[in-house]
């Protein structure tokens, strides 16, 4: 429930229902409106769903852009709303990711990416190498953090620790165990 | 006759609460609270990975995310019996320390001081319920004017928080065993510095504020008072044990 009107609840899937129908466009904002998300991961308990889903199950042709990240990084959603606005709705991926931002892996363009070609792999936190062992989910997420980084640049996930596939469709329950390797 | 108030929702909280009342001859006689945003994270976190704890409970609530990957991971340490290097340790503290900083400034500027402060008459700060407004205009003006203010403390705050736990909000710095990272002097420098201007808007600008709208509301301290008996559990560990 996200609210009453004239004394009725009003659900979240009313909400997006009744303001998806009215809108020229949708942006789906974090992993659980893109993809589901944590509230969609195992067993689901609440039947959470995507946008995406929500539209097609109730014949709403609203053109949505999926914008992920748990959480998402801000410049993500300025830089969408932003293009929405002044060129229309960008370009997006097979997901309906923005490219801008969601356009190549973490991996392709790690700044680790030598210790993996290399064969150097970090075996514990700390220890200079790639995070592939230590179950950095680089390989099949796209997403610009490399670059972007996080907090004004101050870090990102893979130098602090790894990444966790957040912005992935299949991020809870694919992306699991977190800690070990799933992936390369 | 018993009148039915309904406050729904309460306030700017994560997680959506409603509260339902019944008063007769002035007293309440009956009341229901419903917690609206059920999502089922004890379900969730079932047939896990236990280690994927922290990541999954910080999920919980944006205001507060590494206090959940705190509980998770020193649950994890004691399940597993293993005990954090001092490094770990240390660094586990300012990372929840960095935490309490700026969620405590969102905390009163953002959500709960508006039901205190008018803010101006445009968005965000309308649509409102009509609240119990005792402050003087200049006063108003006054915790009005920190509103951005605190807005760029918070911001930084997060660079606190990311600097050992990679991002705010949501860490991944903190793991069962300690932290992840090994801080280098030119960390360390840039966490004094941004530290400096936090905690000198906690002591000279948030503080007083809170003071002098508290002293607004004192008959509040008397509303709701349950037995007076709390039970308070440090959070910052101190030392090996």
């Amino acid at each position: 429930m996200v609210g009453e009107r004239q004394g009725h609840e009003i659900s979240m899937l009313d909400a997006t229902i009744d303001m998806g129908k009215k809108a020229a466009a949708t942006l789906a904002f974090g992993t659980c409106a893109s993809f589901g998300g944590i509230p969609a991961a195992k067993p689901n308990p609440t039947g959470a769903k995507p946008v995406t889903a929500i539209f097609e199950e109730n014949g709403i042709k609203t053109p949505v852009v999926n914008v992920p990240g748990c959480p998402p990084h801000p410049d993500w959603m300025v830089g969408t709303i932003a293009y929405a606005l002044t060129k229309g709705l960008p370009p997006v991926d097979e997901y309906r990711r923005p490219s801008l931002f969601f356009g190549s892996t973490i991996h392709d363009n790690c700044p680790y990416l030598k210790y993996y070609e290399e064969g150097k792999f970090a075996r514990s936190y700390g220890e200079e190498g790639c995070r592939l062992k230590l179950g950095c989910k680089g390989p099949e997420t796209y997403a610009d953090c490399w670059q972007r980084q996080w907090n004004n640049k101050v870090n990102w996930c893979v130098r602090n620790a790894i990444c966790i596939g957040c912005v992935q469709p299949n991020f809870w329950d694919e992306m699991a165990p977190l800690y070990e390797q799933t992936t390369g | 006759m018993a009148k039915k108030i309904v406050i729904d929702p309460v306030t700017r909280i994560e997680g959506h609460l409603k509260i339902e009342v019944e008063v007769k001859d002035g007293k309440v006689v009956d009341a229901h609270s419903t917690g609206a945003l059920f999502r089922g994270f004890e379900i969730i976190l079932k047939d896990r990975d236990p280690r994927d704890a922290s990541q999954i409970t910080q999920r919980i609530c944006g205001v507060c995310p590494t206090s959940h990957a705190s509980a998770s991971v020193r649950t994890l340490d004691s399940a597993f019996k293993v005990k954090p290097p001092k490094n770990g340790r240390v660094l586990r503290n300012i990372i929840l320390g960095s935490d309490y900083a700026w969620d405590h400034v969102l905390h009163f500027y953002h959500l709960a001081a508006l039901d205190y402060v008018r803010g101006p008459g445009t968005e965000p700060f309308v649509p409102r319920y009509d609240g119990d407004y005792r402050l003087d205009e200049k006063t108003n003006q006054v915790a009005v004017n920190q509103y951005l203010e605190a807005l760029k403390i918070k911001a930084l705050g997060h660079e606190l928080t990311a600097m050992w736990g990679g991002k705010g909000p949501i860490v991944q710095g903190m793991v069962v065993g300690g932290a992840t990272a090994i801080p280098t002097r030119e960390e360390i420098s840039g966490y004094k510095e941004r530290a400096k201007k936090v905690i000198d808007f906690i002591a000279n600008t948030y503080l007083p504020t809170v003071y002098l709208i508290g002293g607004a509301y004192k008959d509040l301290f008397n509303v709701g008072t349950g037995c007076k008996n709390f039970l308070s559990y440090g959070v910052f560990c101190q030392g090996p044990s």
